[in-house]
């Protein structure tokens, strides 16, 4: 395990606590899908596949597997594919595929909030913009 | 962006499996580790919330005696001849993310916890249960989206359909319905214990399409801070 990972595994357990510290407060931004996206930049499939379910082990809620859980686990094997096309700008790129993925996970999970409650969602992706460029910015001191 | 080196795919899949294990069937690991990463005065946080906030249980039990009065006065006859026997359960986690409002709790079907039971807390309904486990449920609370509750309103008991979502509110009110902002709004609904208070009218409108009235709810307590609730079970 390099110094990369140990920093990435870090950036996730502050995103953790971040989000679950906010969502007590009734303010939900899912951080953790945005270190996610934000580390499908920097490591190679087998490993992001151990950050995702070190994310799943933390936020799954309740016993099962839930379809919401799996949508959350592939959108940042999602953005594993795309980053190719990012590769020239990673700062650009996380944005992009942090505001499609979540597009994604809310129109997969509830698309009806896009109505009811796009304040949410507008606060939900902002934290998550801030915080997918700080973990690009932190992994990315750690790459050199 | 590219990785220095190869990762070490042996490591990688025991850390998987480690973990793929961890997700099925220990669960409650997470669950552990989500509460040592989250700050210990919110995770313990319903103490104070609850003794903190002396306001908030007046307020709750204001609710209650104003229900009870509503009960007694206007809807006697209606009463039901049996009461429902409450079982204590713990809040062991909230639903993470956006999409719900859910919390889970460490009752289940093997204690007589039942999908669509009642859920209280300091006395008044915060949801109903919505899935069952042997040992755990997960509760679908009144600030859920999808939560829909026909209830009744003050001492005359009109008629509405109460919202869930992050501001709940009273829907469906005939228009000449005289509510009032401090009416307590109580449940009216199959399945659920007759005239428990949810909260309080904290003030009314005409609704958008212009028909019925609907009307804001104020409650005694912070839905984050709950940390132990009554359900009612068979």
């Amino acid at each position: 395990m390099s110094f990369r990972s140990l920093i990435a595994l870090l950036v996730l357990f502050i995103a953790a606590s971040l989000q679950f510290l906010l969502g007590s407060a009734g303010m939900f931004t899912d951080l953790m899908l945005a270190a996610l996206i934000a580390f499908a930049f920097f490591f190679e499939w087998p490993e992001l596949a151990v950050y995702v379910l070190v994310a799943v082990f933390m936020i799954d809620w309740q016993p099962a597997i839930t379809p919401t859980m799996l949508v959350f686990a592939a959108i940042p094997f999602a953005a594993y594919l795309f980053r190719r096309f990012f590769a020239w700008a990673p700062w650009a790129g996380i944005p992009l595929v942090t505001i499609l993925g979540f597009a994604a996970f809310y129109l997969a999970i509830a698309p009806g909030m896009f109505a009811t409650a796009a304040p949410s969602i507008v606060f939900d992706v902002f934290g998550a913009l801030i915080y997918g460029e700080i973990a690009l910015a932190v992994l990315s001191r750690a790459e050199r | 962006m590219t990785p220095e080196r190869k990762p070490n795919l042996a490591l990688l899949g025991v850390l998987v499996c480690i973990l793929l294990i961890l997700v099925l069937f220990q669960p409650s690991y997470g669950w552990r580790l989500r509460a040592f990463l989250m700050p210990s005065d919110i995770a313990v946080g319903a103490g104070s919330a609850a003794s903190g906030s002396a306001m908030g249980v007046l307020m709750a039990e204001n609710d209650q005696l104003k229900a009870q009065l509503a009960e007694l006065q206007g809807i006697v006859a209606e009463l039901p001849t049996s009461s429902p026997n409450y079982l204590r359960a713990m809040v062991y986690s909230r639903y993470p993310l956006n999409f719900k409002n859910e919390l889970f709790v460490n009752a289940g079907g093997d204690d007589g916890v039942a999908t669509g039971s009642a859920v209280l807390y300091e006395g008044l309904l915060v949801g109903r249960v919505v899935q069952t486990w042997p040992h755990y449920a997960a509760v679908e609370t009144v600030f859920d989206n999808n939560f829909r509750l026909p209830v009744r309103i003050g001492k005359a008991g009109y008629d509405g359909l109460l919202t869930g979502g992050s501001y709940p509110y009273v829907a469906s009110i005939a228009k000449d319905s005289p509510v009032a902002p401090g009416d307590i709004v109580m449940s009216s609904a199959p399945g659920v214990p007759y005239a428990v208070p949810v909260g309080a009218l904290q003030s009314t409108s005409t609704s958008p399409d212009n028909l019925f009235t609907q009307g804001a709810i104020v409650f005694p307590y912070d839905i984050n801070q709950i940390q132990t609730v009554l359900i009612a079970h068979s």
